[in-house]
């Protein structure tokens, strides 16, 4: 900060100085001058160029996620039992894929016994079954803002029938897993 | 004295300088390369993403040599979901207008549901979004083909620590960032606009590392 201070008070500093080191003294001022600016800019600079969070908005809890703002309090309630079990069942998507490719290995293994080969088949039957029904699920279901009320029922009647549905494709998704588990580890 | 001055203003511009371009960009300083490492023959080889092809909203045939020497960011996601997808295809969006200008960035998305988003599907929906198909490809494909990509870009960023099987994030709503070279160089979570903003940054790093090797 050399020279600051005495910049700062100029006109006390100026008696102090002959003309040479005044020629001095306007030429740091300036520097300082250039500087302080930099320096104001700098700082602005590294606050703004940080990881900051301009335009960012809150977290929203994941029952939240995809929730319309225009459903009412028991259609929310709905809505979010309903998006729990999706995600659960989107969860075990990926150990259904694996065990739909373990289980196709099995079936076609000419080395193991048939009753082997066709208790995996059953168990990749249900596996694609189950892996079709959630997709279709996805498919038909329907949220408040692309809902069209075609048979005189309300959403929140709509929302009590999807839940039945897709408790019932987790159920199946769950069960399916865990049969083709019973018959990889056998 | 004049010297002594002079070297205080240098040293203050020199001050300022090193703030300034600290701020933006260490040359030094790269990306990591994202997975686990192999030994083959003594060497040391990076995760790299293995080859793929798919077919996008336009019905062309999308593959490795699509994106090669592009820096890119994929995702995985369908059209029919109701839950986090909408909010990972609002940052994609957000991603690609900040980076609509800048050719040496491009998107790539997978469905998860190819059964129900054919290229039709697809082209709708990319339609809709006002998006160009030469910077952003939705692409759908064989689903096991689909399943095993996605593990691949998975594995990389899993959480080891957790046993978290690989593909069990495809549906996680993470954003990956791949180079030139196809190594993942980045990823964040796409449903949460903060961390999608300091992905940007790394967006920003990988882009500028990219045009410096060029």
């Amino acid at each position: 900060m050399y020279r600051i201070l005495p910049l700062l008070h100029h006109n006390r500093a100026s008696n102090l100085y002959d003309t040479n080191q005044k020629y001095c003294y306007i030429t740091m001022r300036r520097i300082n001058v250039i500087y302080l600016t930099a320096a104001c800019l700098s700082i602005i600079l590294t606050l703004s160029c940080g990881n900051g969070s301009t335009g960012s908005q809150p977290n929203q809890p994941s029952s939240q996620k995809g929730a319309s703002p225009l459903l009412k309090e028991e259609e929310k309630i709905l809505f979010d039992k309903v998006m729990a079990l999706h995600d659960s069942a989107m969860a075990q998507m990926g150990h259904l894929t694996s065990m739909t490719s373990a289980m196709r290995k099995i079936s076609t293994n000419t080395t193991l016994s048939k009753d082997k080969t066709d208790v995996a088949k059953h168990a990749l039957e249900s596996l694609s079954l189950a892996d079709k029904h959630m997709w279709d699920w996805m498919y038909q279901f329907k949220k408040k803002d692309k809902w069209k009320n075609e048979k005189g029922e309300s959403y929140q009647a709509y929302l009590s029938e999807q839940l039945k549905m897709i408790t019932k494709v987790s159920n199946e998704m769950n069960s399916a897993i865990e049969s083709a588990k019973r018959v990889a580890e056998h | 004295m004049i010297s002594r001055k002079l070297f205080v203003g240098l040293l203050h511009i020199g001050c300022f300088a090193f703030l300034l371009l600290g701020c933006n960009y260490n040359p030094k300083y790269k990306l990591p390369i994202i997975g686990q490492q192999t030994l083959e023959n003594g060497e040391v080889i990076d995760h790299v993403i293995r080859p793929f092809e798919f077919i996008d909203q336009d019905s062309n045939i999308i593959t490795n040599a699509t994106y090669r020497g592009k820096v890119y960011v994929t995702d995985f996601f369908f059209i029919s979901c109701p839950s986090i997808c909408p909010l990972m295809t609002k940052q994609m969006l957000r991603l690609y207008t900040h980076y609509e200008q800048e050719p040496q960035l491009l998107f790539l998305s997978h469905t998860i549901d190819p059964r129900h988003d054919s290229p039709i599907r697809l082209k709708h929906y990319a339609d809709k979004l006002g998006v160009t198909s030469s910077k952003w490809h939705f692409v759908t494909g064989n689903k096991d083909s689909i399943y095993n990509i996605a593990k691949d870009y998975f594995i990389a960023v899993q959480d080891d620590s957790k046993g978290t099987d690989p593909a069990s994030l495809i549906h996680s709503g993470k954003f990956m960032l791949i180079d030139g070279t196809g190594h993942v160089r980045s990823f964040c979570d796409g449903t949460d606009p903060k961390s999608v903003e300091k992905f940007m940054f790394d967006i920003d790093q990988l882009l500028k590392e990219h045009k410096s090797e060029k």
